[in-house]
């Protein structure tokens, strides 16, 4: 909330007070001095450019980050405010007098970053890493998960390469929160196969904790949280916005999105149009049939500030998909799946390239309707409610008999609600914040589908309140909170004898969390994060029962499960040396008793189809460790080198059993070099990076129809540049994924029993600012 | 203060759960596609009959299906005849009704295990001239015992090498049904 950040109080004061009235000056003899910093650490930057638009002039800041503008006229203007390894930053400034103001640039573009402070009332020691400009630039045209990807310790369950789904620390689906712009993202999140249903082109930032849990953001996430924000609309009464384009060699997918936005008298408003049309992926060796992807993206977003202390927003999404599966993946049994298994190429494997996508596939639409409201009673007390409604539709299609490949195999409608509302309140070092929230799902099966439902209709029905206190004083800060939550239950299920059976059931979940957080020098920071969870089974852990087509086996819920209960450690350590090097390191610890999971049958399910791998949900007690590192190191302003590693460790706690879908040990380095503009070319910078990743050894073999695959290498390369077109800036990219044009497979992609991952993949992408 | 906005809120919410007070009983699928009955009528030329069949009426997972299978006379040509029914419809529905319609994109396989001794040929053909397998002939030979696989493939591909004669191994396609019997001749 910038009106409220006294930091920038320097612009506030420019940018509001002095507002509309422009009256033109007989002598245009008014001074614009400010000071351009570093928004992560408030280091000055020198040789800043600061070009002001309507004059088509610039100047550049000194040693200090000082500059001076002479001989303005009393009016409004555009800057644009450039520096070696930061995104342009506009700024829209109305002055009538000399003014001051201070500008902060995006520098060092490490992750490296500090505890999420979205304005006022959030404190945490909770540290979060986090995407923004450039990282988000250098990645538009990706899957959510594929950019939550790039932080050490998250990495992503695939289903083929379209489908995607964020880990983090060996956990994921059911086990994570993504809060939508700030509400807790409701879909059929259990799926394996089920991607978040995500524009990524909303997201001006994209954060993950990676801690022990938050007590604000709801009650299951004891994996984590990942969270996007769009930000708040920028203050210039002028039409601005952004076009980017992204073209996608492999699959010739082709993405457009743009963003338009302008800040008015009655409202501020900003709209956001995504397009994406790509067709089949490609291996080194094969095409991968049936991969194609369709997407039609809308978000609209409207704030208001209604008077110095109230504070409204709206905010619309409409996320709407079509993605074909791999062809060759749709197995009918046993037999068959071994015999998939030992192709060289999979099954409908097509000569030709192609756009199309037939069954199976899936079709997901997701609605998100978000109102905010703050109300700032007094400075140190802040009201917020939130209102969120979602609708999500999902429908999956398979290849069926008599025209049915056009009837979905699975087709729920999900209505949920989301209402929060938070006070937080300041006294001297101590910051609290409490608040109560409710939530209601409701879950409804297409009875069209023809086949008997995977999950059942329900309702949920939870209730929860939370608290926090935060004290911080002098170089520490500690944080103590508590959260409880009540579930309830209310099913409908349809039995295999064709009746229904209606269920009742609630469980009461509690989460407590402590954190300590202490700054040695102001460059040494150590976090430690103790977060106990309980998350009560989810719908499908419960009462799933038949065939999951996308992985040929036959699932039954377990009316038996209680809550898990999860202790998380986390100690995260962050180290800035001579502004050269960048350190960041997390050790986690965390055991989970009573961890819900998929346990392999010995016998399979005999089906008039053939036999069937059979599994039923168990719980044991399983313990997860591990460890990331990220580091950059600037060897000079234009030369870079980051490296990151992370490790998790994942089995039962008695028999040592190795759980699945632990993500294999990787390492990834990256380097890049910045070049002094070229004529028109800002700064152009080259990067090559390498990404590791090894064999998952340790595996249990009952459990998985094949060992892990071998480990891999992949080698990226980029290029990127921006020039500016009539004082608008264009930025142009190319970006070169698996070079080496390697074949390979990867433990977490479960099309990998079926087909290599995608070859050499060229990319280029346009972005023009307005 | 404006308290008066957070009134309409919490009534819609305490509306919108009060007013579903019972989840709703959802409506029963009709499971049309479901195939519970595969049925291998087997009549020599006397007219006597031999019954293989299996039948799980609840689909998949739940009860175990039901398999049972005849002895087979040694030296006898029996005529074939498949019957396909989801009988969790009532009146059962025919599945091989279905087949027919769509038998360009049907094929029917029968594999025996080694040890048994039944030669088996196609005995209809779909508007192609290539064979669809609702009906075929077995001829017995010594006595002998082991499993017979009966296959459905929808969409297998009819003109790869040897699929016309009933090898399955290039046909690829999707397994709509694929049952073991334990077939003793004697």
């Amino acid at each position: 909330m910038w009106l409220f950040n006294k930091k920038s109080a320097l612009l506030v004061i420019a940018l509001s007070l002095l507002g509309s009235k422009t009256i033109m000056a007989q002598g245009c003899n008014i001074v614009l001095s400010g000071k351009v910093i570093d928004e992560h650490d408030g280091s000055p930057l020198s040789f800043a450019g600061i070009y002001v638009e309507e004059l088509q002039k610039g100047v550049v800041s000194d040693t200090l980050g000082y500059f001076n503008i002479k001989n303005l006229c009393r009016k409004s203007y555009h800057l644009k405010v450039t520096h070696i390894g930061c995104e342009s930053k506009p700024v829209f400034i109305s002055i009538n007098t000399d003014t001051l103001i201070e500008i902060k640039l995006e520098h060092h573009t490490h992750n490296l970053k500090d505890v999420k402070v979205e304005g006022k009332g959030n404190y945490s020691t909770q540290h979060s890493n986090m995407l923004s400009g450039l990282q988000l630039n250098q990645n538009t045209g990706k899957s959510l998960a594929s950019i939550a990807d790039n932080i050490s310790g998250v990495s992503m369950i695939k289903n083929g390469t379209g489908i995607s789904k964020p880990v983090i620390h060996g956990l994921y689906g059911n086990r994570i929160a993504i809060l939508n712009n700030g509400i807790p993202q409701a879909g059929q999140q259990w799926g394996n196969d089920h991607a978040p249903e995500i524009d990524p082109f909303t997201t001006n930032q994209l954060s993950v904790i990676k801690g022990a849990g938050s007590v604000e953001y709801g009650g299951n996430h004891l994996g984590g949280i990942i969270i996007t924000e769009l930000g708040k609309i920028k203050y210039d009464p002028h039409l601005h916005g952004s076009v980017n384009y992204v073209l996608a060699s492999n699959g010739i997918t082709n993405t457009l999105s743009s963003l338009f936005e302008k800040s008015g008298k009655w409202f501020s408003w900003r709209l956001i149009n995504t397009a994406k049309y790509g067709g089949d992926r490609h291996t080194p060796d094969y095409f991968l049939t049936n991969t194609g992807v369709r997407e039609f993206n809308s978000a609209i977003q409207l704030e208001k500030q209604l008077n110095k202390k109230n504070f409204t927003t709206f905010y619309y999404s409409f996320f709407n998909t079509k993605l074909g599966i791999l062809r060759g993946s749709h197995i009918s049994n046993l037999t068959d799946l071994n015999a998939a298994i030992d192709r060289n190429t999979p099954f409908f494997t097509s000569d030709t390239f192609s756009f199309s996508i037939a069954p199976p596939h899936q079709k997901v639409q997701h609605h998100l309707f978000k109102w905010s409201y703050k109300y700032f009673w007094t400075e140190y007390l802040l009201l917020k409610v939130d209102w969120g409604t979602q609708l999500n539709r999902r429908q999956e299609f398979d290849v069926r008999r008599s025209g049915r490949s056009e009837m979905p195999a699975l087709d729920l409608k999900m209505l949920s609600n989301y209402t929060n509302i938070s006070l937080s309140a300041e006294k001297g070092s101590f910051k609290y914040k409490s608040g109560i929230q409710y939530r209601y799902i409701d879950n409804v099966n297409n009875p069209q589908t023809g086949i008997l439902p995977l999950v059942p209709d329900y309702q949920l029905f939870n209730p929860s309140a939370f608290g926090n206190i935060y004290y911080s004083r002098n170089k520490a800060s500690y944080e103590l909170g508590g959260r409880y939550d009540i579930n309830h239950f209310r099913v409908a299920r349809i039995l295999s004898t064709k009746t229904i059976e209606h269920i009742q059931h609630s469980f009461q979940n509690y989460s407590v969390v402590a954190g300590a957080s202490y700054n040695l020098t102001s460059n040494f920071k150590s976090t430690l994060n103790i977060g106990l969870t309980k998350r009560s089974p989810e719908i499908n852990e419960l009462y799933s029962f038949g065939l999951h087509q996308g992985v040929a086996s036959i699932e039954e819920g377990n009316r038996s499960l209680v809550p898990e209960l999860s202790f998380k450690t986390i100690w995260t350590n962050t180290l800035s040396l001579k502004e050269k090097l960048w350190l960041e390191t997390s050790l986690y610890y965390q055991p989970i008793s009573n961890y819900i999971y998929l346990e392999p049958q010995l016998e399979p399910r005999l089906t008039i189809r053939g036999a069937y791998p059979f599994f039923i949900y168990s719980q044991n007690d399983v313990v997860l460790r591990g460890f990331d590192l990220s580091s950059k190191y600037e060897l000079s302003e234009s030369f870079d080198l980051s490296l990151q590693y992370s490790i998790v460790r994942g089995n039962e706690q008695v028999s040592n059993k190795f759980l699945i879908y632990m993500p294999a040990d990787n390492i990834s380095s990256k380097i890049s070099y910045r070049f002094n503009s070229i004529k028109k070319f800002n700064y152009p910078e080259i990067a090559l990076k390498g990404k590791y990743v090894f064999k998952q050894n340790r595996f249990n073999s009952s459990q998985d129809l094949l060992p892990p695959p071998d480990a891999y290498f992949l080698l990226n390369t980029s290029f990127g540049t921006s020039t500016t077109i009539r004082s608008h800036e264009l930025n142009l990219s190319v970006e070169i994924n698996n070079l080496l044009n390697q074949r390979y497979r990867d433990y977490l992609n479960r099309l990998r029993y079926y087909a290599n991952e995608e070859g050499i993949n060229i990319v280029l992408r346009l972005k023009y600012n307005f | 203060m404006k308290t008066s906005f957070l009134l309409p809120l919490l009534m819609a919410t305490i509306i919108l759960t009060i007013s579903s007070c019972k989840k709703d009983d959802p409506e029963i699928p009709h499971e049309e596609e479901l195939i519970t009955t595969l049925k291998v009528e087997l009549t020599d030329s006397s007219g006597t009959k031999k019954m293989l069949s299996f039948v799980d009426l609840d689909g998949d997972g739940g009860q175990s299906p039901t398999i049972t299978s005849d002895t087979l006379d040694s030296q006898t040509e029996y005529q074939a005849k498949i019957t396909l029914l989801n009988e969790s419809e009532s009146p059962a529905e025919s599945i091989d009704e279905e087949v027919l319609e769509e038998a360009e994109e049907h094929q029917m396989f029968f594999l025996a295990s080694s040890g048994l001794s039944i030669d088996i040929s196609y005995n209809d053909q779909d508007a192609n001239g290539n064979p669809l397998g609702l009906e075929s002939i077995f001829q017995t030979n010594d006595s002998s015992s082991g499993t017979l696989t009966v296959i459905l493939r929808h969409e297998p591909n009819k003109s790869a090498q040897g699929v016309a004669i009933g090898d399955i191994n290039n046909a690829s396609g999707e397994t709509d049904i694929e049952v073991n019997f334990n077939v003793v001749v004697q």
